[in-house]
Protein backbone atom coordinates (compact mmCIF):
# COMPACT_ATOMS: atom_id res chain seq x y z
CA UNK A 1 0.00 0.00 0.00
CA UNK A 2 1.03 3.60 -0.26
CA UNK A 3 -0.10 4.54 2.45
CA UNK A 4 2.13 2.87 5.38
CA UNK A 5 -0.57 2.97 7.54
CA UNK A 6 -2.94 0.72 5.89
CA UNK A 7 -2.12 -3.02 5.14
CA UNK A 8 -3.74 -5.08 2.57
CA UNK A 9 -7.59 -5.87 3.21
CA UNK A 10 -6.52 -9.28 2.58
CA UNK A 11 -3.86 -9.40 5.47
CA UNK A 12 -6.38 -7.74 7.62
CA UNK A 13 -8.81 -10.63 7.45
CA UNK A 14 -5.82 -13.17 7.93
CA UNK A 15 -5.51 -10.83 11.12
CA UNK A 16 -8.70 -11.44 12.17
CA UNK A 17 -9.03 -15.09 11.04
CA UNK A 18 -6.44 -15.41 13.08
CA UNK A 19 -8.00 -17.61 16.07
CA UNK A 20 -6.10 -20.20 17.78
CA UNK A 21 -7.07 -21.18 21.04
CA UNK A 22 -8.67 -24.13 22.74
CA UNK A 23 -10.84 -23.75 26.01
CA UNK A 24 -9.64 -26.56 28.54
CA UNK A 25 -11.26 -27.84 31.35
CA UNK A 26 -10.23 -30.56 33.86
CA UNK A 27 -13.35 -32.71 35.27
CA UNK A 28 -12.38 -35.07 37.64
CA UNK A 29 -8.74 -37.19 35.91
CA UNK A 30 -10.63 -35.82 32.38
CA UNK A 31 -9.50 -32.96 30.30
CA UNK A 32 -12.15 -31.13 28.35
CA UNK A 33 -11.10 -29.70 25.45
CA UNK A 34 -13.57 -26.83 23.48
CA UNK A 35 -12.98 -25.49 20.44
CA UNK A 36 -15.00 -22.03 19.21
CA UNK A 37 -17.03 -23.51 16.00
CA UNK A 38 -18.04 -20.40 14.67
CA UNK A 39 -16.86 -16.55 15.21
CA UNK A 40 -19.04 -13.62 14.48
CA UNK A 41 -16.83 -10.46 14.64
CA UNK A 42 -17.51 -7.03 13.86
CA UNK A 43 -15.40 -3.80 14.02
CA UNK A 44 -14.91 -0.73 12.88
CA UNK A 45 -12.22 0.21 9.94
CA UNK A 46 -10.86 2.71 8.21
CA UNK A 47 -10.18 2.01 4.43
CA UNK A 48 -7.92 3.88 2.35
CA UNK A 49 -9.01 2.83 -1.29
CA UNK A 50 -6.26 3.92 -4.11
CA UNK A 51 -6.31 3.38 -7.66
CA UNK A 52 -3.04 2.08 -9.34
CA UNK A 53 -1.21 2.99 -12.74
CA UNK A 54 -3.73 0.28 -14.40
CA UNK A 55 -6.58 1.55 -13.35
CA UNK A 56 -6.98 -1.18 -10.61
CA UNK A 57 -8.75 -0.21 -6.97
CA UNK A 58 -6.60 -1.21 -3.96
CA UNK A 59 -8.09 -1.74 -0.66
CA UNK A 60 -6.19 -0.62 2.17
CA UNK A 61 -7.53 -1.72 5.92
CA UNK A 62 -6.57 -1.10 9.52
CA UNK A 63 -8.55 -0.84 12.66
CA UNK A 64 -9.34 2.64 14.40
CA UNK A 65 -5.67 4.00 15.01
CA UNK A 66 -6.62 6.52 17.37
CA UNK A 67 -9.48 6.25 20.28
CA UNK A 68 -9.31 9.96 21.27
CA UNK A 69 -12.13 12.55 20.27
CA UNK A 70 -11.24 15.28 18.14
CA UNK A 71 -12.56 17.69 16.01
CA UNK A 72 -12.54 16.09 12.60
CA UNK A 73 -12.88 12.59 13.54
CA UNK A 74 -11.49 9.66 10.79
CA UNK A 75 -14.26 8.31 8.69
CA UNK A 76 -14.87 4.32 10.04
CA UNK A 77 -16.66 1.63 8.11
CA UNK A 78 -17.23 -1.02 9.32
CA UNK A 79 -16.99 -4.69 8.73
CA UNK A 80 -17.98 -7.92 10.16
CA UNK A 81 -16.64 -11.57 9.32
CA UNK A 82 -18.21 -14.98 9.84
CA UNK A 83 -15.68 -17.28 10.66
CA UNK A 84 -16.00 -20.96 10.82
CA UNK A 85 -14.13 -24.08 11.39
CA UNK A 86 -13.30 -26.15 8.20
CA UNK A 87 -14.71 -29.11 8.19
CA UNK B 1 2.03 6.42 -7.95
CA UNK B 2 -1.59 5.30 -6.36
CA UNK B 3 -4.11 8.00 -6.11
CA UNK B 4 -5.82 8.20 -3.01
CA UNK B 5 -9.30 9.20 -2.70
CA UNK B 6 -9.88 8.94 -6.51
CA UNK B 7 -13.52 8.10 -7.69
CA UNK B 8 -14.29 4.68 -8.18
CA UNK B 9 -16.88 2.28 -9.91
CA UNK B 10 -18.40 -0.73 -7.81
CA UNK B 11 -17.39 -3.07 -10.58
CA UNK B 12 -13.16 -2.10 -10.15
CA UNK B 13 -14.02 -2.26 -6.65
CA UNK B 14 -15.91 -5.18 -6.42
CA UNK B 15 -13.31 -7.30 -8.67
CA UNK B 16 -10.36 -5.66 -5.99
CA UNK B 17 -12.37 -6.82 -2.68
CA UNK B 18 -13.22 -10.36 -4.40
CA UNK B 19 -9.16 -10.83 -5.00
CA UNK B 20 -8.65 -9.58 -1.68
CA UNK B 21 -11.07 -11.92 0.35
CA UNK B 22 -9.83 -14.78 -2.20
CA UNK B 23 -5.92 -14.07 -1.13
CA UNK B 24 -7.11 -14.73 2.15
CA UNK B 25 -8.95 -18.07 1.87
CA UNK B 26 -6.12 -19.77 -0.31
CA UNK B 27 -3.95 -18.44 2.57
CA UNK B 28 -6.05 -19.93 5.32
CA UNK B 29 -6.37 -23.41 3.22
CA UNK B 30 -2.91 -23.70 2.58
CA UNK B 31 -2.64 -23.31 6.46
CA UNK B 32 -5.17 -26.00 7.03
CA UNK B 33 -2.93 -28.21 5.38
CA UNK B 34 -0.71 -28.32 8.64
CA UNK B 35 -2.83 -27.57 11.05
CA UNK B 36 -5.73 -29.46 11.88
CA UNK B 37 -7.80 -26.90 13.19
CA UNK B 38 -7.97 -23.78 10.64
CA UNK B 39 -10.70 -21.24 10.72
CA UNK B 40 -12.52 -20.56 6.73
CA UNK B 41 -13.87 -16.86 6.15
CA UNK B 42 -17.31 -18.10 5.68
CA UNK B 43 -18.79 -14.61 4.93
CA UNK B 44 -17.66 -10.63 5.10
CA UNK B 45 -19.98 -8.11 5.28
CA UNK B 46 -18.20 -4.46 4.81
CA UNK B 47 -20.08 -1.46 5.42
CA UNK B 48 -18.85 1.79 3.77
CA UNK B 49 -19.62 5.39 4.21
CA UNK B 50 -19.61 6.89 0.45
CA UNK B 51 -20.14 9.66 -1.55
CA UNK B 52 -22.25 8.22 -4.59
CA UNK B 53 -21.79 10.75 -7.45
CA UNK B 54 -23.23 10.18 -11.38
CA UNK B 55 -21.80 11.95 -14.82
CA UNK B 56 -24.40 10.96 -17.03
CA UNK B 57 -23.62 7.49 -17.81
CA UNK B 58 -21.75 6.07 -14.61
CA UNK B 59 -22.50 5.86 -10.92
CA UNK B 60 -18.58 6.36 -8.94
CA UNK B 61 -17.93 6.46 -5.33
CA UNK B 62 -15.50 7.99 -3.03
CA UNK B 63 -14.68 7.45 0.07
CA UNK B 64 -16.06 10.20 2.74
CA UNK B 65 -13.38 11.79 4.30
CA UNK B 66 -12.58 12.94 8.10
CA UNK B 67 -15.19 16.00 8.76
CA UNK B 68 -17.57 15.51 5.90
CA UNK B 69 -21.32 14.52 7.14
CA UNK B 70 -23.74 13.03 4.97
CA UNK B 71 -22.20 10.27 3.71
CA UNK B 72 -24.53 7.17 2.12
CA UNK B 73 -24.24 4.07 3.66
CA UNK B 74 -22.87 1.03 1.56
CA UNK B 75 -23.32 -2.83 2.61
CA UNK B 76 -21.26 -5.15 0.71
CA UNK B 77 -22.13 -9.01 1.60
CA UNK B 78 -19.84 -11.47 -0.19
CA UNK B 79 -21.17 -15.06 0.97
CA UNK B 80 -19.12 -18.39 0.29
CA UNK B 81 -20.73 -19.75 -2.51
CA UNK B 82 -20.06 -23.60 -3.94
CA UNK B 83 -18.89 -24.47 -7.26
CA UNK B 84 -21.92 -25.79 -7.99
CA UNK B 85 -23.42 -22.68 -7.47
CA UNK B 86 -21.09 -20.99 -9.37
CA UNK B 87 -21.76 -23.22 -12.34
CA UNK B 88 -25.72 -22.38 -12.05
CA UNK B 89 -25.68 -18.77 -11.45
CA UNK B 90 -22.42 -17.81 -13.82
CA UNK B 91 -22.15 -17.50 -17.86
CA UNK B 92 -19.71 -20.24 -19.35
CA UNK B 93 -16.82 -18.64 -19.53
CA UNK B 94 -15.84 -17.30 -22.90
CA UNK B 95 -13.98 -19.48 -25.22
CA UNK B 96 -10.90 -19.34 -27.31
CA UNK B 97 -13.13 -18.67 -30.40
CA UNK B 98 -15.27 -16.08 -28.78
CA UNK B 99 -14.19 -12.35 -28.79
CA UNK B 100 -15.69 -10.26 -26.12
CA UNK B 101 -17.52 -7.29 -26.98
CA UNK B 102 -15.36 -5.20 -24.78
CA UNK B 103 -12.28 -5.87 -27.23
CA UNK B 104 -13.40 -4.98 -30.46
CA UNK B 105 -12.47 -1.67 -31.42
CA UNK B 106 -15.33 -0.82 -34.14
CA UNK B 107 -18.07 -0.91 -31.78
CA UNK B 108 -18.76 2.78 -30.24
CA UNK B 109 -18.77 3.20 -26.44
CA UNK B 110 -22.45 3.93 -26.37
CA UNK B 111 -23.52 0.65 -28.00
CA UNK B 112 -21.04 -1.28 -25.51
CA UNK B 113 -22.81 -0.39 -22.90
CA UNK B 114 -26.71 -0.64 -24.18
CA UNK B 115 -25.36 -4.57 -24.98
CA UNK B 116 -23.99 -4.53 -21.46
CA UNK B 117 -27.27 -3.93 -20.32
CA UNK B 118 -29.27 -6.53 -21.56
CA UNK B 119 -26.68 -8.84 -20.69
CA UNK B 120 -24.19 -9.19 -24.18
CA UNK B 121 -20.71 -9.16 -23.07
CA UNK B 122 -19.31 -11.89 -26.04
CA UNK B 123 -20.30 -12.85 -29.78
CA UNK B 124 -21.67 -16.24 -28.58
CA UNK B 125 -24.26 -14.11 -26.33
CA UNK B 126 -25.20 -11.92 -29.56
CA UNK B 127 -26.18 -15.33 -31.14
CA UNK B 128 -27.89 -16.68 -28.44
CA UNK B 129 -30.15 -14.12 -28.30
CA UNK B 130 -30.71 -13.56 -32.35
CA UNK B 131 -31.64 -17.18 -32.18
CA UNK B 132 -34.64 -16.55 -29.80
CA UNK B 133 -35.82 -14.03 -32.15
CA UNK B 134 -34.97 -10.82 -29.46
CA UNK B 135 -35.68 -7.45 -31.29
CA UNK B 136 -32.35 -6.08 -30.78
CA UNK B 137 -33.22 -2.89 -32.11
CA UNK B 138 -36.25 -2.42 -29.80
CA UNK B 139 -34.43 -3.46 -26.71
CA UNK B 140 -31.32 -1.02 -27.33
CA UNK B 141 -33.85 1.51 -28.30
CA UNK B 142 -33.07 1.94 -31.89
CA UNK B 143 -29.09 1.88 -31.25
CA UNK B 144 -28.11 -1.11 -32.90
CA UNK B 145 -29.38 -3.84 -35.32
CA UNK B 146 -28.04 -7.45 -36.12
CA UNK B 147 -27.21 -6.67 -39.71
CA UNK B 148 -24.87 -4.06 -38.42
CA UNK B 149 -23.38 -5.71 -35.34
CA UNK B 150 -23.05 -8.79 -37.78
CA UNK B 151 -20.53 -7.37 -39.96
CA UNK B 152 -18.66 -5.74 -37.18
CA UNK B 153 -18.09 -9.17 -35.32
CA UNK B 154 -17.45 -11.33 -38.17
CA UNK B 155 -14.39 -8.66 -39.26
CA UNK B 156 -13.74 -8.92 -35.75
CA UNK B 157 -13.59 -12.59 -35.37
CA UNK B 158 -11.75 -13.12 -38.61
CA UNK B 159 -8.63 -10.49 -37.00
CA UNK B 160 -8.56 -13.06 -34.38
CA UNK B 161 -7.72 -16.16 -37.05
CA UNK B 162 -5.83 -14.87 -39.57
CA UNK B 163 -5.34 -17.26 -42.36
CA UNK B 164 -1.79 -18.68 -42.45
CA UNK B 165 -0.37 -20.95 -45.37
CA UNK B 166 2.12 -23.75 -44.56
CA UNK B 167 2.60 -25.14 -47.73
CA UNK B 168 1.49 -25.04 -51.21
CA UNK B 169 2.24 -27.87 -54.41
CA UNK B 170 1.79 -27.45 -57.68
CA UNK B 171 0.01 -30.71 -59.26
CA UNK B 172 0.57 -30.74 -62.76
CA UNK B 173 -0.68 -33.74 -65.14
CA UNK B 174 -1.94 -34.19 -68.27
CA UNK B 175 -5.24 -35.14 -66.56
CA UNK B 176 -5.87 -31.85 -64.64
CA UNK B 177 -3.63 -29.64 -62.79
CA UNK B 178 -4.12 -28.61 -59.35
CA UNK B 179 -2.44 -26.09 -56.80
CA UNK B 180 -2.49 -27.71 -53.10
CA UNK B 181 -2.64 -24.64 -50.62
CA UNK B 182 -2.26 -26.68 -47.31
CA UNK B 183 -2.39 -24.31 -44.30
CA UNK B 184 -4.68 -22.76 -41.70
CA UNK B 185 -8.23 -20.94 -41.12
CA UNK B 186 -7.88 -20.91 -45.19
CA UNK B 187 -11.78 -20.81 -45.34
CA UNK B 188 -13.78 -19.92 -42.03
CA UNK B 189 -16.90 -18.21 -42.89
CA UNK B 190 -19.18 -21.16 -44.62
CA UNK B 191 -22.25 -18.93 -45.33
CA UNK B 192 -19.98 -17.83 -47.78
CA UNK B 193 -18.52 -19.42 -51.41
CA UNK B 194 -14.85 -18.43 -51.70
CA UNK B 195 -13.29 -17.07 -54.77
CA UNK B 196 -9.80 -18.05 -56.22
CA UNK B 197 -7.95 -15.96 -59.11
CA UNK B 198 -4.98 -17.34 -60.37
CA UNK B 199 -2.61 -14.93 -62.49
CA UNK B 200 -5.96 -13.02 -63.25
CA UNK B 201 -7.99 -15.62 -64.15
CA UNK B 202 -10.80 -16.97 -62.26
CA UNK B 203 -10.30 -20.56 -60.84
CA UNK B 204 -12.39 -23.69 -59.61
CA UNK B 205 -11.94 -24.36 -55.82
CA UNK B 206 -12.42 -28.40 -56.02
CA UNK B 207 -12.20 -28.22 -52.43
CA UNK B 208 -12.12 -25.59 -49.53
CA UNK B 209 -11.83 -25.80 -46.07
CA UNK B 210 -10.05 -25.05 -43.11
CA UNK B 211 -6.91 -26.37 -43.45
CA UNK B 212 -7.09 -27.44 -47.16
CA UNK B 213 -7.67 -25.27 -50.81
CA UNK B 214 -7.68 -27.70 -53.57
CA UNK B 215 -7.48 -25.49 -56.70
CA UNK B 216 -8.30 -26.53 -60.49
CA UNK B 217 -6.44 -25.23 -62.77
CA UNK B 218 -5.85 -25.42 -67.12
CA UNK B 219 -2.18 -26.34 -67.39
CA UNK B 220 -1.67 -23.37 -70.31
CA UNK B 221 -2.01 -20.36 -67.67
CA UNK B 222 0.75 -21.71 -65.33
CA UNK B 223 3.80 -19.95 -65.99
CA UNK B 224 6.92 -21.37 -65.47
CA UNK B 225 8.33 -18.67 -63.36
CA UNK B 226 5.97 -16.44 -61.45
CA UNK B 227 2.53 -17.00 -60.67
CA UNK B 228 -0.54 -15.05 -59.03
CA UNK B 229 -2.40 -16.47 -56.62
CA UNK B 230 -5.64 -14.63 -54.81
CA UNK B 231 -7.99 -15.72 -52.77
CA UNK B 232 -10.79 -14.35 -51.18
CA UNK B 233 -12.26 -16.63 -48.07
CA UNK B 234 -14.42 -14.01 -46.77
CA UNK B 235 -15.63 -10.46 -47.10
CA UNK B 236 -13.17 -9.11 -44.54
CA UNK B 237 -10.27 -11.60 -46.13
CA UNK B 238 -7.98 -11.67 -49.07
CA UNK B 239 -4.44 -13.07 -49.63
CA UNK B 240 -2.54 -12.92 -51.99
CA UNK B 241 0.48 -15.35 -52.70
CA UNK B 242 3.57 -15.44 -55.30
CA UNK B 243 4.25 -18.70 -56.48
CA UNK B 244 7.33 -20.01 -58.36
CA UNK B 245 6.43 -23.19 -60.08
CA UNK B 246 9.79 -24.57 -58.20
CA UNK B 247 10.23 -22.95 -55.30
CA UNK B 248 6.64 -21.43 -53.95
CA UNK B 249 6.69 -18.43 -50.85
CA UNK B 250 3.71 -16.66 -50.15
CA UNK B 251 3.40 -12.62 -49.53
Amino acid sequence: MDNDDFIELNDFILEMANVDFYLTEHYLDEEIILKPKKIETQTPIQLSIEIDDNNEVKIGAIPPMYYVETTFMPVFHNIKLNIETEE
Amino acid sequence: MANANREWNLESFLDSLIVELDRARETLSIKAINKPLTYAVKDVNLEMQLFPSFDGNNVKFVTAQPGQEGASKIAIQLGSITDQQIRKTSKEPSTADDISIDLIEEIDDETKSTLRKIGVTSVNDLDQIQKNNVDIERVSNKKTNYGKLANLLQKARRNNMPPTVKNVNFNISKSGSFIVVEGDNLVVDKTYTPVAVFNGKLAELEKADNGLLNIKLPEENINKEENELVIVSDPFTIYKMKLNNKNSSHA
